[in-house]
C-alpha cells in the first residue's frame, strides 16, 4: 500500500515536470534508434569538450593572476585543492577537443554531408574550428613558462616578417601589446573572448544543425545527398526526450570522464612525456621550443626557403598564406566546389583528394616538425614529401572510379598507376641524390609516411564501395530478450565503481585534496567513466523496443572503458 | 526614364542601409579599443646599475660572465661581455663594419687586429646582402668590453637558450663553429651561432642576419658605464628599437640570471 502511495506520488511530480517544462514539444531533430553511433556522434563530444573547458577555464580565473602567469599558475597546480585536477583537465579537454575536431571535420569531408542543405553548417563549423585552434594558442601562451614566452616571441616575429612593419606592427599590438607588464592581461582578455565567440559561432553552428539534422546514412540513401533530411514521419523515430537527452549525457560524461582520466595518468606519468604534451610549465633550458602539436605544421611551412619572398619588408607572406590563410579559405569553398548528388568519396576524386592530401599533410608536416625542428626546408625536401601522398590520392582515386564506375580495369590502368606510384615515391629523392641534397632519410620516411596514410584512407573507400542497404527498423516483438544478460551485470559493476570513486573522492577531499592530486583527478574520471557507462545503460534500455540484440563486443564495448579506466587505477595509482 | 520606386520598397531600403551603417558605426570604437596607444619612443641614454642601484663599474667585471640587463625595452635583454682569450688576455675590439644581412656560407675575416683591408671589404660586400654598419668599438680600460642584445634574430629565442659560451665550454646541440676569442653566442632553439668578438656576425645559419649590439659609454674618470643606442638589425619581434615601454636613465644588471624589473 506505502510502496504504491509512494509510486503514484512519484509520478504526478514527474508528469508536472513533464508537462510545465514542455520536454514532450522540445524542437530538436528526432532520428531514428540506429543512428546513435560514435562517428555521427563526434560533434557531440567536441560539444562536450567545449563544455568542460568553459566549466574549468571558468573556475580557474579564481586564481589565476596575469600579472604573475608562471607563478599562479604553479599555485593552481601544487597548492591549491582539486586546482591540478582544474587545470590538467583544462590542457588536455583542449587537446582532446581539437582532436575530435579533426575527426568530425574529416569524417563530414569524406562522408560529403556538407551539401545541400547543410553548407552554412559546414561553412560555420570551419570557422568555429580555426578560431578554436586560435584559442588554444592564446590559452597556452597564459601559462607564462617557456613555451609561452618563445610563443609569443616567436608569433611576434613571424606577424612582423609576414604582415610588414605597419599592419604587423597592429596585428602584434592587437595580440600580445606593446607594453610587456600589460602582455598577459591582454593574451588572457582574448582567450576568454575568443573562447565565448567560439561558444556563439558553435550556438550558431548547431542551431542550423538542429534546422536539418543528420544527413541520412549512406546506407539508407546509397551514398546520396538525397533525401536530405530524415523524415520526421518515420516510425523508427526516439523522442528526443529521454532517448536523444540520455544518449547525449552518455557522450558528455563519457568525454570529460575520458579527458580528466587522461589527465590523471598524465599527471602520474609527467616524467615520460615530452615538453610539449606534460601538464606541468615547462622551465628547462635545454629544451628547443616548439609550437603546441596542433600549430607545429605551420612551422614547417615557415621554414619553406622556397617560398620565401624577396621583399625587404615581408618575406614570409606567402608562407603566412599558405599555412594560415589558404586551409580556411579551402575548407570552406568545397561545398561550392563539389554540387555532385552522389555523396561517396569516390565519386567527388577532388574533393577526397583534396581531403587526402590536407589531412595526411597536416600529419606529415606536425611529425616532421617533430623531428627535424627548425632546419629549413628546399624544393626537393619538399617533394619528397608531398609528393607520396598526392600520388596515391591521384593513382588509388583513377583506379578506384573505374573500379566504381564498373569500367575495366585492365594491365594499362595498373601499370600507369603504379608507375605514377613509384615514380612519385622515388623520383623526389633520386633527383635530390643526383644534384647533390644532403640527409633525406627523414623526408623520404615521411613521404612513405604519407603513402601509408593515404593508402588506409583509400582502403576506407573501397571497403565502403557497396553498403549493406538499410531501411526503417522494426519493433522488437520482446524487447526485454533484446539486451544480453551480462548488460544488467555490468552495470550493478559500474554502480560499484561509481560509489567507490564517490566515496575515495570525499575522504580525499577532506584529508588532503593537495598531496592526492592524482588520485582525485583519476577517481574523478573513472567516477564520469562509470557514470557516462550507466547513462548509456538507461539508453539502452529506452532502445530495447526498436534495437535488436547485437554481437558481444557491440554490446559492452561502451562499458569497457570505466573497467579499463579501474585496472589502470588499481595497477597505477593505488 | 523615371524610375517609379513604392513607398513601401523605398522604406526597407533606406531602413536596411540604415540598420548595416549602424552596425558598422560601432566596429571602429571596438577596435580603436583594443589597439593599444602605438609608442614609438626616444632612444633612452641608460646608466649600468646594479640590483641594489649602486653604479656598474666597468673594472669591476669579471670575464666571461653574462650581465643582463633590459634595454631599450622594457623586456628586450642584452648581455654585457668583458673578452677575454683563453689564456685570460683582454682583447681590444676595434670599430667594425657589419653587413646587415650575410649568405650563410659567408666565411668571416681572419682576425680583428687591424682595419679591413681593400679586398677583405670587397669579398664582405660580395657575400653581404645589404648595407654596413658601423659596430662600434668595445669600452672600459682594456676595450674589451661589449653588449649584444639576446633576442635570436633568426626566430626571436631570448636568453637563456641564446647566450654566451666561453673559449672551451661544451655546447650540447649542433656544435658551432667557434668566435674569433674560442666563445661563440649561440641559441638552442635552431642553432644559430655568432661571433661576439666580431660584431655577432653570422657563424653558423640558419640566422642571416647578426645579432643588434647596444652602444656603450664609458666614463673613464667615474669608470661607470652607460647604453646608449642600438646598432645593427631591429631587435628581433620588434617592429623598431623604440616600439614599447622603454627603460628609464638607468637600468639593473643581474649576473648570470634575467635582472629583476625594478627601478632605480
Amino acid at each position: 500500500m506505502a510502496r504504491e502511495r509512494i509510486n503514484t506520488y512519484a509520478r504526478r511530480v514527474w508528469d508536472w515536470i513533464y508537462e510545465r517544462s514542455g520536454l514532450e514539444h522540445i524542437p530538436f531533430y528526432r532520428v531514428p534508434y540506429n543512428y546513435f553511433t560514435l562517428d555521427i556522434w563526434l560533434g557531440a563530444i567536441v560539444a562536450a569538450s567545449f563544455f568542460w573547458l568553459a566549466f574549468s577555464g571558468l573556475l580557474l580565473i579564481f586564481y589565476y593572476r596575469p600579472e604573475q602567469p608562471l607563478e599562479s599558475t604553479k599555485s593552481i597546480l601544487f597548492e591549491k585543492p582539486f586546482g591540478a585536477l582544474l587545470l590538467t583537465s583544462h590542457l588536455y579537454a583542449a587537446h582532446f577537443m581539437l582532436i575530435a575536431i579533426f575527426a568530425h571535420a574529416f569524417r563530414n569531408l569524406f562522408k560529403g554531408v556538407y551539401k545541400r542543405p547543410r553548407e552554412l553548417v559546414w561553412i560555420l563549423g570551419v570557422a568555429t574550428g580555426f578560431l578554436a585552434l586560435q584559442t588554444a594558442f592564446f590559452g597556452y601562451s597564459l601559462v607564462g613558462d617557456r613555451i609561452a614566452k618563445e610563443a609569443i616571441n616567436i608569433g611576434t616575429a613571424l606577424n612582423i616578417r609576414s604582415l610588414g612593419e605597419e599592419i604587423g606592427l597592429y596585428v602584434v599590438s592587437v595580440l600580445f601589446g606593446l607594453d610587456p607588464a600589460e602582455t598577459y592581461f591582454r593574451v588572457f582578455a582574448l582567450h576568454v573572448l575568443a573562447a565565448a565567440i567560439v561558444f556563439l559561432l558553435f550556438l550558431l553552428h548547431f542551431g542550423l544543425f538542429e534546422m536539418h539534422g543528420p544527413a541520412p546514412k549512406e546506407e539508407e540513401t546509397g551514398w546520396k545527398a538525397k533525401p536530405e533530411k530524415i523524415p520526421q514521419d518515420r516510425p523508427d523515430l526516439a523522442p528526443w526526450f529521454p532517448v536523444n537527452f540520455v544518449f547525449i549525457t552518455a557522450v558528455t560524461l563519457l568525454t570529460w570522464g575520458a579527458i580528466i582520466f587522461i589527465a590523471g595518468l598524465a599527471q602520474r606519468f609527467a616524467d615520460l612525456l615530452p615538453p610539449l604534451f606534460k601538464p606541468y610549465p615547462v622551465e628547462a633550458e635545454d629544451f628547443t621550443p616548439m609550437p603546441p602539436w596542433f600549430f607545429l605544421y605551420t612551422y614547417r611551412i615557415f621554414q619553406m626557403t622556397f617560398l620565401t619572398l624577396n621583399l625587404e619588408d615581408t618575406p614570409q607572406l606567402l608562407q603566412f598564406i599558405v599555412a594560415l590563410v589558404l586551409p580556411p579559405l579551402v575548407l570552406i569553398a568545397i561545398p561550392f566546389i563539389d554540387r555532385k548528388l552522389s555523396t561517396h568519396p569516390i565519386d567527388r576524386p577532388f574533393v577526397s583528394g583534396l581531403g587526402i592530401v590536407m589531412l595526411v599533410g597536416f600529419t606529415q608536416l606536425t611529425i616532421w616538425s617533430l623531428i627535424e625542428p627548425g632546419i629549413p626546408v628546399g624544393f626537393i625536401q619538399f617533394l619528397t614529401v608531398a609528393s607520396p601522398p598526392i600520388v596515391t590520392a591521384i593513382a588509388g582515386l583513377y583506379l578506384l572510379r573505374r573500379v566504381r564506375q564498373g569500367r575495366p580495369v585492365g594491365t594499362g590502368e595498373l601499370l600507369s598507376a603504379t608507375g605514377l606510384l613509384v615514380g612519385g615515391i622515388l623520383l623526389p629523392p633520386l633527383i635530390g641524390m643526383a644534384i647533390g641534397v644532403p640527409n633525406l632519410q627523414e623526408e623520404f620516411i615521411m613521404g612513405l609516411l604519407g603513402f601509408g596514410m593515404a593508402s588506409v584512407i583509400l582502403g576506407w573507400m573501397a571497403a565502403k564501395m557497396k553498403v549493406e542497404p538499410e531501411g526503417v527498423l522494426e519493433r522488437q516483438p520482446d524487447p526485454d530478450a533484446s539486451i544480453p544478460w551480462y548488460l544488467p551485470l555490468i552495470a550493478l559493476g559500474e554502480v560499484g565503481i561509481a560509489v567507490f570513486s564517490a566515496v575515495a573522492l570525499i575522504a580525499i577531499a577532506i584529508v588532503d585534496p593537495v598531496a592526492l592530486a592524482v588520485q582525485a583527478t583519476v577517481l574523478t574520471g573513472l567516477l564520469l567513466l562509470a557514470g557516462g557507462a550507466l547513462s548509456h545503460a538507461i539508453f539502452r534500455a529506452l532502445a530495447a523496443d526498436w534495437l535488436p540484440r547485437g554481437d558481444v563486443l557491440g554490446e559492452i564495448k561502451v562499458h569497457l572503458l570505466p573497467y579499463i579506466a579501474l585496472a589502470l587505477t588499481l595497477i597505477f595509482i593505488i | 526614364m523615371p524610375v517609379k520606386v513604392r513607398r513601401r520598397d523605398f522604406l526597407k531600403m533606406v531602413g536596411a542601409g540604415g540598420v548595416a551603417a549602424t552596425l558598422l558605426g560601432i566596429a571602429p570604437p571596438i577596435i580603436r579599443y583594443i589597439v593599444p596607444p602605438v609608442l614609438r619612443g626616444e632612444m633612452p641614454r641608460s646608466q649600468l646599475v646594479w640590483e641594489d642601484c649602486s653604479p656598474v663599474k666597468a673594472s669591476e667585471l669579471e670575464p666571461n660572465t653574462h650581465y643582463l640587463f633590459y634595454y631599450p625595452l622594457v623586456d628586450t635583454i642584452n648581455v654585457v661581455l668583458k673578452l677575454v682569450t683563453p689564456s685570460g688576455k683582454p682583447i681590444r675590439i676595434p670599430e667594425m663594419r657589419v653587413p646587415t644581412q650575410m649568405d650563410p656560407a659567408y666565411e668571416p675575416p681572419a682576425w680583428l687586429d687591424a682595419e679591413l683591408s681593400e679586398e677583405e671589404i670587397k669579398r664582405l660586400e660580395n657575400f653581404s646582402k645589404g648595407s654596413f654598419y658601423t659596430y662600434p668599438p668595445g669600452v672600459g680600460p682594456d676595450g674589451n668590453i661589449v653588449a649584444y642584445n639576446l633576442i635570436c634574430q633568426h626566430l626571436g629565442c631570448p636568453y637563456p637558450a641564446l647566450r654566451y659560451y666561453p673559449p672551451g665550454t661544451p655546447i650540447a646541440t649542433n656544435p658551432p663553429e667557434i668566435g674569433a676569442n674560442g666563445g661563440v653566442l649561440h641559441c638552442l632553439c635552431h642553432g644559430s651561432a655568432y661571433d661576439p668578438s666580431r660584431g655577432a656576425i653570422v657563424l653558423t645559419p640558419p640566422t642571416v642576419r647578426p645579432q643588434p649590439a647596444v652602444k656603450l659609454e664609458w666614463d673613464p674618470n667615474t669608470d661607470y658605464l652607460y647604453a646608449v643606442d642600438m646598432v645593427g638589425p631591429t631587435i628581433n619581434g620588434k617592429v623598431c628599437n623604440t616600439c614599447g615601454k622603454t627603460v628609464g636613465d638607468k637600468v639593473v644588471v643581474a649576473v648570470n640570471r634575467e635582472p629583476e624589473k625594478k627601478t632605480c
